[in-house]
């Protein structure tokens, strides 16, 4: 069983992914969620997720900001970015923070489920 | 606008001047030359006419006067001595001689008949021949006497009287040369005096010719002069930027055309900029829209993934909800290519963007819309609000943690529409307040990021209703922001039509 923790401003794509763990026979299950990066990297240092699924553009800190950081706490974390934007720039980013999959939105519940695979 | 008003006022006055204008300089000047040749000439003529005609008779009167005095003269001995030579036998009677003198005189004093200058004079010369002819009577006697043979005697008595008598056409002669000097004399003051005439007019005259060529030269010098000084005034206006300034016909035909050239160029250029101008602005406005839909895209895919999650999740209220309100955006966002909807449009369009964003955000978005009834049918250019509710949400409600709430406000004041749409969230310290003001004033539309949507609601107003403080910020730091839109309405904007209102 891997842990799976959910970062996204967006409460009902959240609640979506969220859901689709939960009601899927896969091995994840979802330990907890927050709305920002800055939020969201004070509970994993609590919870230390062995999966992060973050968006890019929320408030406080970005998504790129926190899989730095939460790499830097527990290197072992597999990261997958899920983004409405598909710069270059914002990938190559990812690929420097050591980032496993980049998901572009409109994903969908399942489409997430599938890059966790 | 301006510029119209200003051109018509000064063909009025153009119109007005061209009524009383004069001539060309060339023949201004041409006038004034014969002016000054007659005024010269003509009295010169008449002088010269004048006192050749005086000076020849003064002239006459002399050689009257000359001729009479030598004929006095010499006719006294010369009578005396020719008869003398007859009555001495010297000449011989039958020569003539005596005659021939006689004659000779009588020529003589018909010449100064002829010439005598006045009725007292000739008839001073009617009195010498008739002692002439006295004379004549003795020489004849003194002819019959030595045809008869009388004594030498008689003949001596004869010329006794002879000489009495030709002593008195010496007299007579004299008088005549009296009389004559005395015309001379008064022909001479009569000279004098029309001299001093003459001369007081010559004087008068000058200086009517001057005052006449002062007036022309100065008249000359005014509308020489001030339609020049005018158009120079008008090339430095123009110079300066002042394309409104126009120079009305000078007075003087030679400009007319330089005026006119002058008047037309600043007419064109005046156009030109205007048209420049306008042209600027369309690109502006084209600029404005195409930015504006880059904007779409984005919220198209965000909504579209909402849609996306709200069926997966089941929830299919919601998912025609947000279809519909999404498909309204699109519609109300588009408006057939118009840049001029209705209030009540506009309101649709916003509510439908914050019924999608609700339905994104959930609890952390409450929003309130209050618009006044009376002003949902006027009409405005469209998506000034969806900007700054964007704005709202984007940089104000997401940067706290706090439950958000979206005030949206419209009421009419003073012949505007006034909206206003204020968060509860971040706000703005002082020198951000200031940058972004400044920002709205001077955005590099290149390097479109950071209040973007504010610059393209600003620019827009701008643009399209030519005013400059449309847009005013008001935000206090971790209490909120409130934008205040303040636009006229317009009387008849490019035609709206009033919407049924629909969607959902």
């Amino acid at each position: 069983m891997h842990t799976v923790f959910l970062v996204e401003d967006e409460p009902l794509i959240r609640q979506n992914i969220r859901n689709t763990i939960a009601k899927s026979a896969e091995p994840y299950t979802c330990i907890g969620e927050a709305g920002d990066g800055e939020l969201a990297l004070s509970i994993i240092q609590d919870l230390k997720p062995d999966i992060l699924i973050t968006d890019i553009k929320m408030p406080f800190m970005d998504g790129l900001t926190l899989a730095r950081h939460a790499k830097a706490i527990s290197p072992w974390l597999r990261i997958i970015i899920v983004s409405g934007h598909d710069e270059f720039e914002l990938a190559r980013q990812a690929i420097c923070v050591g980032v496993d999959n980049y998901l572009l939105k409109p994903v969908g519940g399942k489409g997430s489920l599938r890059g966790l695979a | 606008m301006t510029l119209t008003v200003s051109r018509g006022m000064h063909t009025n006055k153009g119109n007005r001047t061209r009524s009383l204008r004069t001539n060309s300089i060339r023949k201004t000047l041409q006038v004034t030359n014969i002016v000054i040749i007659l005024a010269t000439l003509v009295p010169f003529l008449i002088n010269t006419l004048y006192y050749n005609f005086t000076l020849n008779q003064y002239e006459r009167i002399i050689e009257n006067v000359y001729s009479a005095n030598s004929l006095s003269s010499q006719l006294q001995d010369e009578i005396y001595i020719t008869i003398w030579n007859v009555v001495a036998g010297k000449t011989r009677f039958e020569a003539n001689t005596q005659y021939e003198l006689i004659d000779r005189i009588r020529g003589r004093l018909n010449e100064l008949k002829k010439d005598a200058n006045s009725a007292d004079d000739s008839y001073l010369i009617q009195v010498a021949r008739n002692t002439l002819e006295t004379i004549e009577s003795y020489v004849d006697k003194i002819g019959d006497n030595i045809a008869q043979g009388r004594p030498v005697h008689d003949n001596e008595e004869i010329l006794g009287e002879i000489s009495s008598v030709s002593e008195l056409l010496y007299d007579v002669l004299q008088k005549f040369v009296a009389a004559e000097t005395e015309i001379a004399h008064i022909q001479n003051t009569r000279i004098q005096r029309s001299l001093d005439l003459m001369t007081f007019f010559q004087i008068l005259l000058f200086a009517s010719i001057l005052a006449f060529i002062f007036r022309n030269f100065r008249k000359l010098n005014r509308s020489i002069n001030i339609p020049i000084y005018r158009l120079k005034t008008m090339a430095s206006r123009i110079a300066q930027g002042d394309l409104s300034f126009r120079v009305d016909k000078p007075e003087i035909s030679e400009l007319d055309e330089l005026t006119d050239s002058l008047n037309t160029m600043a007419e064109k250029l005046g156009e030109l900029i205007e048209q420049n101008i306008q042209k600027q602005q369309n690109l502006q406005k084209a600029e404005m829209k195409a930015l504006q839909a880059q904007i779409a895209p984005h919220f198209m895919y965000n909504t579209l993934d909402t849609i996306l999650a709200l069926a997966e999740d089941g929830q299919n209220e919601n998912v025609v909800t947000t279809t519909l309100a999404l498909s309204n955006f699109f519609r109300l966002s588009l408006n057939k290519g118009r840049d001029w909807v209705s209030v009540a449009k506009e309101i649709s369009h916003v509510e439908s963007y914050l019924a999608i964003q609700k339905m994104r955000y959930g609890a952390i978005l409450e929003y309130e819309i209050n618009i006044a009834e009376d002003i949902l049918q006027e009409s405005m250019l469209k998506i000034l609000l969806q900007p700054l509710v964007e704005n709202s949400i984007y940089h104000g409600i997401k940067e706290t943690r706090r439950a958000g709430l979206i005030r949206l406000e419209g009421k009419s004041q003073d012949n505007c529409l006034v909206f206003t749409v204020e968060d509860n969230g971040l706000g703005m310290d002082e020198t951000e307040l200031k940058k972004l003001r400044g920002n709205l004033s001077r955005y590099d539309v290149s390097n479109p990021e950071m209040g973007f949507g504010l610059y393209n609601v600003y620019k827009r107003i701008q643009l399209y209703y030519q005013i400059e403080d449309g847009l005013i910020v008001e935000s206090e730091y971790n209490k909120g922001s409130k934008v205040t839109l303040r636009l006229p309405m317009l009387k008849d904007p490019s035609p709206v039509q009033v919407p049924p209102l629909e969607g959902g």
